[in-house]
């Protein structure tokens, strides 16, 4: 491997220096737009010839003339072309008109093909860098946040490094480990967006995920917001990324974009002097919100402090039942005081340039995370050079390496984490008093409820990533209709990660302390081969045919060990415990796929395109290994066509059908088995027969899809509506299904089940003031999925994504239902909905059924931006929009339960529940809520069937409205920009969620509690909070 | 020049592609899991199993203990044991089913393969004993169709009467194996029961046959008949105690939960009135010596019991800790012992004897086996020799031959057998008998379901509910209904 960076780093210089021969003859001039302004990266070419330059920053060029030059070209994407010819002149300026009616805008789509959107037969988004910079996210997935039709981001909290996930036109597994993730390709090449959760559960002392152990993955998940790869990539080097959402516009992607395609376009050299950004911001990150607490009693039980003298029994303590807060008493938020001021730092220059002949792009960018979480950070350093050069006329070659440091010191979240004992802990004892003199933990309930600020100082997890991807790619195109172009890219990362759980806190109770080491490694090769034909057979009809290769060769692999038992205080290190267990996770998955695209292009208006490709997998059994699938799409340009009023602009309709196969994951095929957890026992090794077997005879996933769009533009472009429907059917999901444990098997993973996605996607755009230097241009978008799992298999009624003990809300699927839905324990109503009132006065809660109360999916989303601008100034403003998705707050049964909640304020005052008894009377029953001397036992802050256990109390609408991004910069004028050392100056102030507004009680209800790669949907409140941040960013350029 | 050799690396390249054969590319290991093994030999199974099968006997322990009133719930949600709510032990059935059962069988199989009959009786005597375990919970359960993977994913429930032959049937199998004097393979350091001791696990099998005979005292006239025939064979001493002791590295399922757990504000369970009663001097007027090794009071002048179902056995001031003899990190899980065997010998003597619940009296082997199973299990727990010839010699309990009770045999046998499931058995044989069990009451805030009735059975997993229900739905009975040995 390491031969092959040398070789790509040494044919990258070799591109980089070659210069071009001397010419003899020259022509220079500056290329504006209709408005006057220069028009920086304007093609210039001469005509006959495939000569050509590009416009510089200040719309200058300078091309060499062959002998028999006559015309000279000037184009630019989305204006008239222009021939002038030549004659004698040395000096040709030229203003280029707008094309109001080509509007051949051009997206990136599979293979890094750039197409004119208009001959797309499926929906593409496409964001430029300006977006995703304006976002001011850290993590490139973030910055997709509401501006995307049909796109689910959900980020999995607030702290430094949070991984986030994205789902493109909903889930589509209905297996709960299943990858609903679609595939990131950078600059052609694939590369990993995983996210690994690791292995930090100790043997004993965690509920995490519930305890159970088919949830074990989830539980590790659950632990720390561990960051996905995609987020190594440094948002300043993207020139654009874009979205490919349906099968059809993924199908030559084959199985590994089965799930959507995000295809990142990173910034290339352009011709002429050389260019040098930087870039520098500081940011400002708070918690947006914290729930609130109730001031009025003290820590205890029953009305009592209990303090116990010989400190055994102290379990009685942990709670805020106690009595009423004196004047001699501190209360404290402690929300407040335990979440401090987060910045960031980040710094990026990169020197890119070149000339007709290569071009050269270099960055060196660094990121500095501090978290809202005492003791949290993340950082992130990149190099990438990357360059391209034509070696001939007809070959060019091509090439990029990035390298990127990243990782840092991870908040915990989830079970027995500084989430959950923040929850849990009383408002008058001060959070931030968290240490003895000794060094040891201060804690007001023991080890029952550890001190949070003590966690986040002590009990620590910290990643250290090296990763580098690179490419190197050669186009050849021997004759004008065929091009050959062949890339070959790595993508390859370590990932070496410590847990440290010290003695004598609640998690490391049953086993003394613990040390985790992890190493995780991932190696993914491709190789994509292409070979294009052109071919014009009129003047209006051409057709495009592409063959095309790609293989695919992953290789991961993860090693954790587990120290328990630490006996030198304070040291932590494998070497120092007692007892060690290992875990292996080794993986090989190897993937060739032979592809075809026939494209028809009938007279700019009517376009056709038919795929196929095949793939052969390794991850299936050997007669079931290769399967093929087909796509076909259309689109018209019908105003080309036809005579329409003035006001239409540009109308297209589009139509696609695709289908496209999905494989299993490794290893998934047949019978094993494992080493038992915690073997060797008295030093005999124990294996036992895997209880997760697959079938034989595994056959690949087909989703089939079908899309209708329309793009319709008015008013010269000031007003466009794009409009997309889409159905797709997954079908003979390779899933495990849950199977009765009498058989051997927990699972059994074979190809069952069918479920359907179908949706809307609208996106307006509008510039609805253009006046002088003003200018108002709004883009809204917006998405709305329905899923229906509509087959199963006989075997099971339902599928479990994950249940939440103890309080039991569970994210399961049924034939009828749909991703997202929650089952719980509502209060049992009466036809007319009234409460129904025991003979004790309290409601009641179904706990013995599960009955369908909710779903975690929203209805709907839209996000609207609004960008003004005006001579320098520009202020762009999204607001985003969730409406429907429910949420339980799996901290908030602490907070009630402990009487930490504002609601439990309420102790001593007799309150009567709005409801009826059996025989449908008005219940006037009066409940004491403490459970001291009252009819009411347990109190009704821990009483489950009547409170806590509800799924009335717990689970809760987690619709939002808010303000994603305020964006307020100013472009330094020319003027003054002449008289300093700049070409381009920019100062910009921004925020990011400054403004929630939501019905949901308690933190920012966006996020998930469990890690970027889970499936499960409803849960949250145990991860670190969502953040607000402001940003002060300066960029200049020379 | 460059052209050229770029031409030929690309026709290299394309011929290497167009050429490659894929199942050369994508077979072979490519897709066989290098961290998990295809086969594996006995030596490697028999700890999981014998592993497994001490971590069912405290799976359902400690929820069966809460039925028998050994201990309470220390905890206030409203699910529990205790109080004889709807529970399934969806984790006791898994465990059992795919730890122990399942990797039973296959050594068991695979021991007939690879012709190694003293493998094929060690893993018979541990499917009888998980079989009677989760019979005597759940009452019908899977075994004639179970264990076969995809081939029947929706196995039949058999009988609990048939399931009885299947036990009695897999021990004399297994008698029979272990005799074999030719075996390919012998359990040996991986047998961590009896380290490899064939002779022991005969007695054990015989033992374990007469426990299994003795559960069938209400639907087999013969049931003491034959418990006493098989006891002949049986134990003969604490050495042969069918055991699993565990090390600082695992940790004995005890002292996690109850012992170390409850610190850390998981409160579990907490010692019941019921035992502690039994054994201070409340109920008979004699300090069990027992007493202060299997619990702790902190110096207090007493021990008291939690009352069943009140709020976090409030009342009991005696627990578990990580000194107390149950929940020592490397005390063994005792699934079954010599004090046991001997206490199973009283009880069949007495009743082939003609006794009777109420009856007072019986035969000296009986007495004597009664004697020798308090004594067996207070050497188990190492008593002070004279604390222990002292309780052995206290009117309350050397009643001699004429005044020999069920209640203290089985009174002593309810000591001698703390923790272990098998005691909810007992206590269904005898109808939860308050003359049996001493004042024996209902715990308070009883399932208001059940009016007033014990509970008889568990209700099967809703794992199992959903994923076979089928079948489940066939047999499914609710939990005041007894098991078919239940009268």
């Amino acid at each position: 491997m390491k031969k092959l960076f040398t070789l790509l780093i040494s044919g990258l210089f070799c591109c980089l220096v070659l210069i071009s021969p001397a010419q003899q003859r020259t022509v220079k001039g500056k290329v504006t737009a209709d408005d006057g302004n220069p028009l920086p990266g304007a093609s210039v070419s001469i005509k006959g010839t495939n000569l050509g330059t590009i416009t510089d920053a200040e719309g200058d060029y300078s091309i060499d003339l062959p002998q028999n030059a006559e015309v000279i070209v000037f184009s630019f994407i989305g204006y008239l072309s222009a021939e002038v010819v030549i004659g004698s002149q040395e000096v040709i300026n030229y203003q280029l008109q707008l094309d109001v009616t080509q509007l051949e805008e051009v997206v990136v789509t599979a293979f890094g093909i750039e197409q004119e959107k208009k001959a797309l037969g499926y929906a593409v988004q496409q964001l430029e860098a300006e977006e995703i910079l304006e976002s001011n996210q850290p993590n490139v997935i973030d910055a997709l946040q509401g501006r995307i039709a049909g796109v689910q981001i959900n980020s999995s909290g607030g702290a430094p490094g949070a991984g986030s996930s994205i789902i493109i036109r909903g889930i589509t597994s209905l297996g709960p480990g299943s990858n609903n993730q679609p595939l990131f390709v950078v600059d052609g090449i694939p590369i990993s967006n995983e996210t690994v959760a690791g292995n930090v559960i100790p043997s004993a002392g965690s509920n995490a995920a519930g305890g159970g152990e088919e949830f074990r993955d989830l539980a590790s998940a659950e632990q720390f917001s561990n960051t996905n790869r995609a987020a190594d990539i440094n948002p300043d080097d993207i020139e654009s990324i874009s979205i490919l959402k349906g099968a059809a516009a993924t199908a030559l992607y084959g199985l590994r974009a089965a799930n959507g395609a995000v295809i990142i376009t990173t910034k290339k050299g352009e011709a002429g002097k050389a260019r040098i950004n930087f870039s520098t911001s500081v940011s400002w990150d708070n918690v947006v919100t914290t729930p609130d607490i109730q001031t009025q009693f003290r820590e205890g039980r029953q009305g009592r402090i209990r303090t116990v003298s010989d400190g055994s029994r102290s379990s009685v303590r942990f709670q805020t039942l106690g009595p009423a807060v004196s004047e001699f008493d501190g209360v404290f938020d402690n929300f407040d005081r335990f979440f401090q001021t987060g910045q960031t730092y980040t710094n990026s220059v990169s020197l890119s340039g070149g000339n007709e002949k290569a071009t050269y792009f270099t960055s060196v960018s660094r990121l500095d995370q501090t978290g809202v979480v005492p003791n949290s950070d993340w950082d992130r350093t990149s190099f990438k050079i990357a360059g391209s050069s034509s070696l001939t006329e007809k070959l060019k070659v091509n090439g990029a390496v990035t390298y990127t440091n990243s990782g840092g010191n991870r908040s915990q979240g989830g079970d027995k984490s500084i989430m959950s004992t923040l929850n849990y802990h009383t408002p008058t004892f001060d959070v931030n008093d968290y240490i003895n003199p000794d060094g040891t933990q201060n804690s007001y309930a023991g080890t029952i409820i550890d001190n949070p600020r003590y966690l986040a100082e002590f009990s620590t997890y910290e990643d250290d990533v090296d990763r580098i991807v690179g490419f190197v790619g050669f186009n050849y195109q021997p004759v004008e209709w065929i091009n050959l172009s062949y890339q070959v890219g790595i993508d390859n990362y370590s990932d070496v990660r410590k847990r440290i759980a010290p003695p004598n806190i609640d998690i490391t109770f049953q086993n003394g302390g613990f040390v985790v080491e992890e190493n995780i490694n991932y190696r993914e090769i491709n190789s994509n081969l292409l070979l294009s034909f052109n071919h014009s057979f009129t003047e209006d009809f051409t057709a495009t045919f592409t063959l095309g290769n790609q293989i695919t060769d992953i290789r991961s692999g993860l090693i954790s060990t587990r120290g328990e038992g630490l006996a030198l205080a304070g040291f932590f290190d494998l070497s120092n415990t007692a007892n060690l267990f290992t875990t292996k996770d080794d993986r090989e998955q190897k993937l060739v796929g032979v592809f075809g695209e026939l494209k028809l292009d009938y007279h700019n208006m009517l376009f056709l395109s038919v795929t196929g490709r095949n793939d052969w997998t390794s991850t299936l059994p050997k007669d079931n290994r290769s399967f093929f699938y087909p796509s076909v799409s259309l689109g018209y340009v019908f105003s080309e066509q036809f005579d329409l009023p003035d006001v239409f602009t540009y109308g297209k309709i589009r139509a696609s059908w695709a289908e496209v196969g999905k494989d299993a994951l490794a290893y998934q095929v047949g019978t094993y088995f494992e080493g038992v957890p915690g073997s060797p026992f008295l030093g005999q090794s124990a294996f036992r027969l895997d209880d997760l077997a697959g079938s034989l005879t595994l056959k690949p996933e087909r989703t089939t899809s079908i899309e209708f769009g329309a793009d319709l533009r008015f008013f010269a472009d000031r007003l466009g509506l794009d409009f997309t429907w889409f159905r797709q059917v997954s079908k003979d999901q390779i899933i495990p299904i849950p199977v009765s444990n009498t058989t051997s098997l927990s699972q059994f993973v074979t190809n069952a089940g069918e479920i359907e996605n179908k949706g809307v996607e609208i996106l307006l755009h509008g510039t609805p003031l253009k006046k002088g230097d003003f200018n108002w241009d709004v883009s809204l978008n917006y998405s709305k999925i329905e899923n229906e799992v509509l087959d199963i298999t006989p075997l099971v009624d339902e599928i479990i994504f994950y249940e939440d003990r103890p309080s039991e809300i569970v994210n399961k699927l049924i034939v009828g239902g749909s991703a997202g839905d929650l089952y719980g324990h509502p209060y049992i109503r009466d036809a007319q909905g009234r409460l129904i009132i025991d003979e004790n006065g309290l409601p009641q809660s179904a706990l013995d059924t599960l009955i369908l109360v909710g779903n975690a999916l929203p209805d709907w989303t839209a996000g609207l931006t609004n960008t003004l601008s005006w001579k320098g100034f520009s202020l762009s403003v999204l607001l985003e929009l969730r409406e429907g998705g429910d949420l339980v707050d799996t901290g908030l049964r602490n907070r009630l339960r402990n009487g930490v909640d504002a609601r439990t304020g309420i102790r001593y005052e007799q309150i009567v529940f709005n409801g009826v008894n059996e025989s449908g009377e008005v219940n006037t029953i009066p409940v004491l809520p403490t459970g001291y001397g009252n009819n009411v036992s347990p109190a009704l802050y821990r009483n489950e069937s009547a409170y806590v256990g509800s799924s009335d109390i717990l689970l809760q609408d987690a619709s939002w409205f808010r303000i994603r991004n305020v964006s307020l910069s100013y472009n330094l004028p020319s003027q003054l920009l002449a008289k300093l050392p700049f070409t381009s100056a920019r100062l910009t102030l921004a925020g990011n969620n400054v403004f929630l507004n939501t019905p949901f009680i308690g933190f920012d209800p966006e996020g998930s509690q469990f890690g970027s790669g889970a499936n499960a949907f409803g849960f949250a409140g145990q991860s670190i909070p969502n953040t607000r941040s402001y940003t002060v960013k300066l960029n200049f350029s020379l | 020049m460059k052209i050229k050799y770029f031409k030929h690396t690309m026709l290299v390249i394309s011929l290497t592609v167009i050429s490659l054969s894929c199942d050369d590319y994508l077979g072979g290991d490519t897709n066989v899991d290098p961290n998990r093994a295809q086969e594996v030999s006995l030596n490697v199974l028999l700890p999981t199993t014998i592993d497994a099968t001490a971590l069912n006997h405290y799976n359902l322990g400690f929820e069966t203990s809460q039925i028998v009133q050994y201990v309470a719930s220390a905890t206030a949600t409203s699910s529990r044991t205790d109080t004889h709510d709807q529970i399934r032990l969806s984790t006791a059935w898994r465990d059992l089913y795919l730890r122990a059962l399942s990797n039973a069988n296959v050594m068991a199989v695979q021991a007939v393969e690879q012709e190694s009959p003293h493998y094929e009786g060690v893993a018979k005597i541990m499917l009888a004993i998980n079989l009677s375990l989760a019979t005597d919970t759940w009452g019908d359960v899977p075994y004639s169709e179970a264990f076969q993977a995809d081939n029947n994913l929706t196995p039949a429930y058999d009988r609990q009467e048939s399931i009885y032959t299947v036990i009695q049937d897999l021990l004399d199998e297994a008698i029979t194996a272990l005799n074999d004097d030719n075996s390919l393979f012998s359990p040996g350091g991986d047998d961590l029961v009896y380290g490899g001791d064939l002779s022991q696990w005969v007695k054990a099998a015989y033992s374990l046959k007469a426990r299994y005979a003795i559960h069938l005292s209400e639907v087999d006239t013969e049931a003491a008949s034959r418990a006493l025939t098989a006891l002949a064979n049986g134990f003969d001493s604490n050495d042969d105690d069918l055991q699993y002791v565990y090390d600082e590295r695992n940790l004995n399922p005890w002292h996690k939960r109850p012992a170390l757990a409850d610190g850390t504000g998981n409160a579990s369970i907490t010692f019941s009135e019921q035992l502690i009663d039994a054994m201070n001097g409340t109920d008979y007027g004699v300090f069990d010596p027992r007493l202060p090794l299997i619990a702790e009071n902190d110096g207090e002048a007493e021990y008291t019991g939690a009352i069943n179902g009140e709020e976090a056995g409030e009342s009991s001031n005696s627990r578990f800790t990580v000194d107390t003899w149950y929940s020592t990190f490397a005390a063994p899980v005792l699934m079954f012992t010599y004090a046991e065997s001997k206490f199973i010998e009283a009880e069949a003597a007495f009743l082939n004897n003609g006794g009777t619940t109420t009856s007072v009296g019986s035969t000296q082997d009986a007495y004597d086996a009664y004697l020798a199973g308090i004594s067996a299990h207070m050497d188990k727990l190492g008593v002070d020799p004279a604390e222990r010839d002292a309780y052995l010699s206290d009117p309350a309990v050397a009643v001699g031959v004429d005044g020999l009770t069920l209640e203290l045999i089985m009174k002593e046998k309810y000591v001698a057998n703390f923790l272990n499931p098998e005691t909810w058995v007992d206590f269904r044989r005898y109808d939860y008998d308050p003359v049996i069990y001493n004042d024996l009451e209902l715990p308070l805030e009883h399932n208001p379901d059940l009016n007033g009735q014990w509970i008889r059975r568990v209700l099967y997993p809703l794992d199992e509910l959903s994923r076979n229900g089928e079948e489940v739905n066939k047999v499914q009975q609710g939990l005041e209904v007894k098991v078919w040995w239940d009268r």
